[in-house]
Order: C-alpha cells, then structure tokens, then sequence
C-alpha cells in the first residue's frame, strides 16, 4: 500500500494462481475487500503458506493500481484465532457473506471491528453462537445499506407497537398493512430485534428467519454454501 | 504475430494445466512441434490412454485402472483402521512412510463452501458407507494442517457414531497450512505413531 503503514486484515480466501503463487482475498481495516497475489506462496515451505491462513491477524502492505494488488509483505500481529467444529464453520459462513456481498476496495473500517469481534467472541466457548451471527448479519446489512429498522413499519410510517402484528419485506423492512414474504410477526419481538436483545429463544428464531431472507435479497440468488455445512441439529 | 487456428487451439489446451499461463503454454506448444514431434505423439498416446483406462477405485477413491486399487485388493491390511486423506499424493506419501497398515479414503478436495466444494463433492456419504462395510473401529483424519482440513476432519468427525468408531488425528508437528504430500517422511511416521483422539477437540 502506498506510504509506511501497514494495514490490519483478514484473511477471507485463498486460490491457487499460476505455478507457485496464491491469489487472496482479503478484509482490511481501510481498504475493504481486495484481492492480492502472494507470489511464492503456493510453493512448499512458502512462509505464507502458513500466514495466510483465515483467521489470522495480520497486517498486509502491497503495491499496484490495477484491483489485483502485489503482495509485498506481511506480518502476523497474533495467533490465529483457535474457532473448532461449528464456531469455524461460523467463521466460514462469515467469510462466505464477505466474500460475496463485499465490493473491492469500499472502505469499511467499522465492519472490520465488527467481523473481528465476531471471531473473538466465537472463540469463546460459553458464548452462543447464533445472536454472534446475527449481529454481524445486521451489522453487514446497514454496510451496505440495508439495514432495517425494526422499530418502524416502512408502508405506514408508525412507529411498531407492542401488541401489533406485522409483516416483513427484506427489500423494505417491517409493513404494517401491506403483504411481506413473512405475516403476522408479534410487535413486542421486533422491538425486542431493535433494543438489540436476543434472549428470548423466539425472538432469536425470528432473528434468524428475517436475517436468512435479507441474506438472500442481498445475494440475489447466489447460493451460500457454508450454510450446508451446519449439522441438522445445528447452529446457524 | 498470428498463429494458425490449429495451434491457437493446441496452446489453449495447454493452459488447462494447473500453473500454466499462455506463455509456458506456447513454450510447451512450440518446443513439441519444433523439437520433439515424437515426444509429443508420445504424451497424446499416453494421454488418450491414461483417460481411457484410469478410473477412480469404487472403495477409497483413489485413482485406478482396476475396479478396485491395489491396496483395497490386499487383504492382508487391518480393515479397523481408515485414514482419510486429501489427495492420492497424500496416500502415496503415507505408503511410502511405511507406517500404516489400514486402508485410506481419498477424498480428492476439501470442503471449501466459498468455492462451492461440498460434501457431496469430496464423497463424504461414500466415505461413511465404507465405514460400516469394512467394520473401521479407527477413523484416521489425516486432511492438511489447514482451516479447510481442520474443517473437513470435523464435518466427517460429526457424522461418525464415536460409540463405535474412535476418531484420531495426526499429531502436531505437521507445519500449518502444508500438505501432506509434500511433507518429509521422517516427520509425517511421527505424526502418524503419535496420533490422538479428535474427541472432545471439537464440541
Ligand atoms: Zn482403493
């Protein structure tokens, strides 16, 4: 990158480029998502074989002006955050929305403390998985300008109350009077989705139904894999 | 400078090849042509060859030219134990270490969902069929030291009955983010000895 500092990131994917390099995507703190090749990192014993590994705190600096970027150096800053069984496919499905919902080079820098914040409190063992990916859900959705505001019906324009019912439209948010592509969802639950609390196993189920529409309305039909991955039990 | 559609099209094959850009591809394509007329009548034969008689083994995977590869013929192997491995280069340099005597499932890939690779596409139902037919009563999960790996040992790990089956991995001692195939033999018998139990490293 141009000028001294260098810039903290993630790493979010990784393929095989040429005969020994690697092309990365990464998530940076400033820079958003940008794609990078890492010359030398395909061969065995590359030390980036090693470094660029998702989860892995690292700080990047490279060099070009076309939006495929030279790797010119990087250093890890921390280990690499410890995610087994589900929590690293949490973090997989993490990557996987990134990855695909992210333009290059948006800048981004809250969303990069907010996808650092989710790994960590996913390396937590007593901290349950689904309101960490929700939250990020959420918090990606208003990245990219579609956050819904959950206390406010979009056809009406009255504030949500209580004991109403409501529907809810991923391209517009919660309705009132007008047909969504969910009905009749209680009003305390969506303003318990905009007080931000997710402790009731209903409103958190709710959370999760909402969230998988708005995904996909953003996704536009592309699929998401990662989500395949979760045991039918399963989280997520 | 324009080249004959014929040899446009035998450059363009050439860049099929992992690593390879349009300009080894023509090397490769102008040196068979210019130097080596038999060689290359050679690596077509070979090729036309190695397609029609190279299969897939209906057990473990790995590449065949019988219904069944050679170590899922011999008998003599213990049927308890299954290693479970990325690649045929990674069996081949498990064999070569000398150390194991079960028989292996080669998955060809990993799961990696940001690409669209999921468990349909590395056998993972083939795999678990396997295990009770053979009667494994250890599941070696010997995927690379990487995010994928880890994440593809557990997502197999999950649908294994451990009442039944005990799951180990190699031992630390593998270098992250490398691949077994690549890995000297020295180290990868030792990681193999000192295996231990995956449960209770996932939740
Ligand atoms: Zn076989």
């Amino acid at each position: 990158m141009p000028g001294g500092e260098l810039e903290a990131a993630f790493v979010l994917h990784r393929r095989p480029y040429r005969e020994t390099s690697l092309i990365v995507d990464f998530l940076t703190l400033n820079h958003g998502r940008l794609s990078a090749v890492a010359r030398g990192a395909g061969r065995a014993g590359n030390r980036w074989q090693a470094e660029l590994q998702p989860f892995h705190p690292l700080r990047l600096s490279w060099r070009g002006n076309r939006p495929l970027k030279t790797l010119t150096g990087s250093e890890s800053t921390a280990p690499a955050l410890n995610l087994k069984g589900n929590r690293l496919f949490c973090g997989f499905y993490l990557n996987e929305l990134l990855q695909r919902l992210l333009t290059e080079a948006e800048p981004a820098p809250g969303l990069f403390s907010a996808y650092l914040n989710a790994l960590e409190e996913l390396t937590r063992a007593d901290a349950p998985m689904e309101p960490i990916l929700r939250r990020f859900e959420q918090y990606l959705a208003t990245e990219l300008g579609f956050g819904i505001s959950w206390g406010q019906a979009m056809d009406t324009g009255n504030a949500v109350y209580s004991e109403g019912r409501y529907g809810f439209d991923p391209g517009r948010g919660v309705l009132e009077t007008e047909r969504g592509v969910v009905e009749g969802i209680a009003g305390w639950q969506l303003l318990a989705l905009a007080g931000d609390d997710l402790s009731d196993p209903g409103v958190l189920r709710l959370a999760k139904q909402l969230m998988r529409y708005l995904m996909d309305h953003l996704l536009q039909g592309r699929p998401l894999h990662s989500r395949r991955l979760f045991s039918q039990k399963g989280v997520q | 400078m324009s080249l004959s559609p014929r040899l446009e099209a035998l450059i363009d094959a050439f860049c099929c090849l992992p690593g390879v850009g349009r300009k080894s591809a023509q090397r490769m394509a102008f040196h068979l042509l210019e130097r080596d007329r038999d060689g290359a009548a050679h690596l077509s034969a070979m090729l036309g060859d190695a397609l029609e008689h190279i299969g897939r083994c209906e057990l473990c995977q790995t590449f065949s030219e019988t219904d069944r590869c050679p170590v899922c013929q011999d008998h003599t192997r213990n049927p308890e134990l299954l290693c479970v491995v990325e690649s045929p280069a990674d069996l081949v340099a498990i064999e070569q270490s000398g150390d194991f005597s079960g028989y292996y499932f080669v998955l060809l890939g990993h799961l990696s969902p940001i690409d669209g690779i999921g468990p349909e596409d590395i056998g993972v139902d083939r795999l678990l069929e396997q295990i009770r037919q053979r009667g494994v009563r250890e599941l070696i999960m010997a995927t690379n030291a990487t995010v994928e790996g880890d994440a593809t040992a557990h997502y197999i790990a999950d649908r294994v009955d451990e009442s039944v089956v005990t799951i180990t991995r190699p031992a630390q001692g593998l270098p992250v983010g490398g691949e077994l195939g690549v890995v000297d033999g020295g180290t990868l018998s030792h990681a193999l000895r000192g295996r231990r139990p995956l449960t209770g490293q996932f939740e």
